[in-house]
């Protein structure tokens, strides 16, 4: 097997038929702006999906329980990560502000 | 951002497990209080055989291949995303003489060992969301 | 054919245990009328049995030249098990030589109740212990919800 610069050395793991993982945290071509953008829309929608996993339970249309209990823990990370992002951004810019000449 | 733990073979493992535990203790009150009723036969879940067979079939990608953004165009069969539970009545199994096959002692310790395995799995799965808000704490 | 939803591990075990205890008054009836050659509708009094059916029932008994799989794929978990019918066993009276017995007939046979009472206890208990099992499995879905809800936690 030749090894050239595009295998990475990771840890070792056996090649995964889930494409995803592989994902890029920073899509191409894609600016900051436009990722925080993503993350806010991306935990929009979580929240959507949890709210709406909260009506089905209290109409009695949720099958399991634990689909209603991780919907809102995935909503709560992502809010969370927002909230976290926007914090370092403001603090960022103060220290920036701080700076300034 | 956080999809790519929530579509990485861990995590889609962990939470069809946990739906297929849930299915699963469904099923074993349905042969419990079934247990008596004439010509009925018992049921079962399937995933843990499903779900194998579709990673082992599922196409390869090499590690490592990170600048490639596509997904999946086509939904085979056996992508093992599209994997999940199935119930099964059992047909064939030896029977008493009112033709009924539930044998109640193994239901028994199948509702045990599954009350343990979802336990487990749900233990599992909140040490990932656990580790994912400490690592966004602010440090300091 | 039938519904998955929150609850229908709990709905189902609930209908086992309904069923388990229409069987055991049943059974307790048939001992305690054990002896009784008189009946309001005339007769020794006639054991009672009970027949159960799976809630949704759609098994293949009603096909049954069908070639069976050796097994079927199912769309829901069940809704538990209902009770039919209490219907009288059709077993005729035992018999017993007591030409004394108000209730004796031309032979002197008195017509007693077709019921075995070693059978009927082996049935109580094998009513009493799937009765249990049906709370077992009720305690085993309260567990596993409890412990969804502290899924992060």
């Amino acid at each position: 097997m030749k090894l050239d610069a595009s295998q990475s050395v990771g840890p070792l793991r056996p090649s995964s038929p889930f494409p995803f993982e592989t994902d890029p945290i920073k899509k191409k071509d894609e600016t900051f702006g436009d990722m925080l953008k993503r993350v806010v829309d991306e935990a929009n929608e979580l929240q959507i999906t949890a709210d709406d996993q909260k009506m089905k339970l209290a109409l009695g249309e949720v099958q399991d329980i634990h689909e209603v209990m991780i919907a809102m823990e995935k909503a709560g990370l992502a809010l969370q990560l927002t909230l976290e992002i926007r914090d370092r951004l403001v603090t960022a810019y103060e220290t920036l502000m701080r700076t300034a000449m | 951002m956080l999809s790519r733990l929530y579509n990485s073979l861990g995590y889609v493992a962990t939470k069809k497990a946990i739906d297929t535990a849930a299915l699963r203790q469904k099923v074993i009150s349905q042969n419990v209080a079934n247990a008596d009723t004439p010509h009925y036969k018992r049921s079962e879940v399937n995933f843990e055989d499903a779900f194998r067979m579709a990673l082992e079939k599922a196409p390869r990608r090499l590690a490592g291949y990170k600048t490639d953004n596509q997904h999946f165009a086509i939904n085979p069969p056996s992508d093992p995303r599209n994997v999940g539970p199935t119930i099964w009545r059992e047909n064939d199994t030896f029977t008493r003489s009112d033709d009924n096959n539930v044998d109640m002692d193994v239901e028994m310790a199948e509702l045990a060992k599954n009350q343990l395995m979802y336990d487990g799995l749900l233990e599992s799965l909140s040490r990932t969301f656990q580790s994912m808000k400490m690592a966004m704490r602010r440090n300091g | 054919m039938g519904t998955n939803n929150l609850f229908t591990s709990i709905d189902t075990s609930a209908s086992g245990l309904t069923a388990q205890r229409l069987r055991m008054d049943v059974i307790a009836g048939n001992i305690a009328n054990v002896d009784s050659t008189r009946t309001p509708e005339g007769g020794p009094f006639k054991r009672q049995l009970v027949v159960f059916a799976s809630k949704s029932d759609v098994t293949f008994r009603k096909f049954p030249f069908l070639p069976m799989k050796i097994k079927t794929k199912m769309d829901s978990p069940g809704d538990g098990v209902k009770v039919l019918e209490v219907m009288k066993d059709p077993a005729p009276p035992r018999l017993r030589y007591e030409p004394g017995h108000p209730d004796a007939n031309e032979e002197g046979y008195v017509a007693y109740p077709n019921v075995d009472v070693v059978k009927e206890m082996v049935d109580m208990i094998s009513a009493s212990r799937a009765y249990e099992a049906n709370v077992t499995s009720i305690n085993a879905a309260k567990g596993m919800f409890s412990h969804a809800l502290s899924i992060g936690k």
